[in-house]
């Protein structure tokens, strides 16, 4: 069974279409990259896979789940880390992480587990009003692993953050991945993703214009050994846009 | 059975862990206090005035048929203001509409051989009046009112408060429509602002895109936040019957009636939550309607002519029906087919707006 499989997925917003019919399969315990300028349609195609927005046309299933028809069924297999940090900032980490564990009826010994795994344990009690962004990604990560998902979604992941935070981030995503878990990836820093990709789809104006691993997109598009991904990108969507390379 | 069972009781466990996270937040941010504080400061502002306005007479209603002396010594007298009625039903009905220690509060009916009784010192007694709201001060007044006769007349004079408890009839109970007004307003006012906050800060935050996300629907998320947005009103028109319960005749009519605030309350609050994504937007479509509701009740508690079309509107405003079944807890004898037709209709509308609600949570995914 693919982790997710997505066939001539669509979404029109007020006759524009954000989304235009992708297709793409991911591979359990891999790691695929969702690239994509900004209005791409990376995020309208994450709420479509999460379950939160319905796609206008085409089919969807994550861990075997149709996205629209069996959406209850869905929510335990997933994990979601947002782009913005939505916790309740007036609550302490550990109360956040609560909330959840008694929505998913996971013990609360596992907000424990949770918290030592992304290196909060000791400011649990901290309201998250209180937290640097590092700290709040971190936290959102443990909120998206409490239930023990099999598919991780991580809607870029390490933006704003400095340096060092982002790389902890990237080896807590590789962690979870060695032990098993599918993640799927949009993110703008093209070094992040051929690092830590296992494949990568380009998607400009809701179309995907590549989707291969990182080493055989620059192998295709690069002209010689020095190309990066992010050249390949800008090749790719610039071209695409007509804005040119 | 048990996977229906067991369907059951995860819908109720996401739902109160919704409701019981913004309760808590509500208890432990204060809010829960400052509404209490607010409120008792609000409610207690005219007798607060009342008290620093203390007049330096006393206020006495009486009737006299046997226009006797004493109402005349009391007249002369600049410790007394009297006002007199023509019949004792009348004095029965101002009595009944006083409390709160506002206005006069002690009505006397002066038998009509008061005069040859006192002057063949003889002790006459005096049938006094308090009304229901101030029922435990009778004692008090009885000891007040004969101390200050006696030393006005020279002379003991009785008075008899035993079973002579006045109740508020529909149209004299002034105080009483104001503190009808005063309840509704604020249960609404308050429930209307304070329940799609709590699905405003939700959607400002993103919080919304992690519960959805989580095994929660998006109709456990509007029916957690309708439970915590009920609890937010059950205090408040806890606060405001607590503070009129001496005036509460039937507490089973005022229960009714806090159920009516709570479930139009919530159904209004829900149905701006669910439309509007921030509070700014809603301001002034929030300040229009309690414009209405509080007008409407005004318009038909004082009484105000208006047009035939809108008199006819008016007794099915909620805030009128509302404010009918508070009124009827006050009065000493229920009228069960008007309450419960009055009730009828608040929970008819309530249910309307929930249906509108529904409709919009089944359309937030498209």
């Amino acid at each position: 069974m693919k982790a997710i499989k997505v066939q001539d997925l669509t979404r029109d917003y007020n006759g524009l279409r954000a989304v235009d019919g992708i297709s793409f399969d991911v591979e359990p315990g891999e790691i695929f990259g969702f690239l994509g300028p900004n209005g791409a349609g990376k995020t309208t195609t994450i709420k479509m896979l999460t379950g939160q927005l319905r796609p206008t046309s085409g089919m969807a299933q994550v861990m075997g789940c149709d996205v629209v028809d069996e959406r209850q069924a869905l929510k335990p297999q997933i994990g979601v880390v947002f782009e913005n940090h939505n916790l309740y900032e007036r609550l302490p980490a550990r109360d956040n992480l609560r909330f959840y564990a008694r929505l998913y009826r996971v013990k609360k010994s596992r907000v424990e587990e949770v918290l030592a795994h992304v290196g909060l344990a000791e400011r649990a009690r901290d309201k998250v009003g209180t937290y640097s962004n590092g700290m709040k990604q971190r936290l959102l990560i443990a909120r998206a692993l409490l239930h023990k998902p099999k598919v991780l979604f991580l809607d870029e992941p390490t933006k704003g953050l400095d340096p060092n935070v982002a790389r902890d981030i990237r080896s807590i995503v590789t962690e979870l991945v060695d032990q098993g878990l599918t993640v799927f990836l949009t993110t703008h820093y093209m070094e992040e993703a051929d690092q830590l990709s296992d494949r990568v789809a380009i998607l400009d104006q809701g179309q995907i214009v590549a989707l291969d691993t990182p080493e055989q997109l620059k192998a295709k598009y690069g002209e010689d050994e020095s190309t990066t991904l992010e050249d390949i990108f800008v090749q790719l969507t610039g071209r695409y846009l007509g804005r040119g390379s | 059975m048990n996977t229906t069972r067991s369907k059951t009781l995860d819908n109720l466990n996401v739902v109160w862990t919704i409701a019981s996270k913004d309760i808590l937040d509500a208890i432990r941010n204060k809010l829960v206090l400052s509404l209490i504080l607010g409120l008792t400061f609000m409610l207690s502002m005219p007798r607060v005035m009342s008290w620093m306005l203390d007049p330096p007479y006393t206020e006495v209603l009486v009737y006299d048929p046997g226009n006797s002396d004493l109402v005349l010594e009391l007249e002369n007298s600049p410790q007394f203001r009297v006002s007199q009625t023509r019949s004792i039903e009348e004095l029965k009905k101002t009595i009944g509409g006083m409390g709160f220690g506002l206005g006069v509060e002690v009505g006397v009916v002066v038998p009509t051989d008061f005069d040859p009784l006192f002057k063949a010192d003889g002790q006459p007694v005096l049938d006094g009046y308090v009304s229901w709201a101030n029922r435990a001060k009778a004692d008090e007044f009885r000891t007040d009112f004969e101390q200050q006769f006696t030393d006005l007349l020279g002379q003991p004079v009785n008075l008899n408060f035993e079973g002579n408890i006045a109740y508020p009839s529909r149209d004299t109970a002034l105080l009483l429509g104001i503190a009808i007004i005063t309840s509704v307003t604020l249960i609404l006012v308050f429930g209307i602002q304070l329940v799609p906050n709590l699905l405003f800060e939700e959607k400002q935050t993103k919080t919304m895109e992690a519960l959805l996300v989580s095994p929660a629907t998006i109709r456990q998320v509007v029916v957690g936040k309708a439970l915590a947005g009920l609890f937010y009103i059950l205090v408040i028109a806890g606060v405001v019957f607590v503070f009129y319960s001496s005036a509460v005749v039937h507490w089973g009519v005022a229960l009714l009636a806090m159920i009516g605030c709570g479930a139009f309350g919530v159904a209004v609050g829900l149905v701006l939550g669910s439309f509007f994504e921030r509070q700014q937007e809603v301001i002034g479509l929030m300040m229009l309607l309690i414009l209405i509701l509080v007008g409407a009740m005004f318009v038909y508690m004082v009484n105000v002519q208006v047009p035939s079309f809108v008199e006819a509107i008016i007794p099915w405003v909620p805030s009128v029906s509302l404010a009918k079944i508070i009124f009827a807890s006050f009065l000493e004898s229920v009228h069960w087919t008007e309450i419960l037709r009055d009730l009828g209709s608040v929970l008819g509308i309530s249910l309307l707006l929930y249906a509108v609600v529904i409709w919009k949570v089944r359309r937030s995914d498209r």
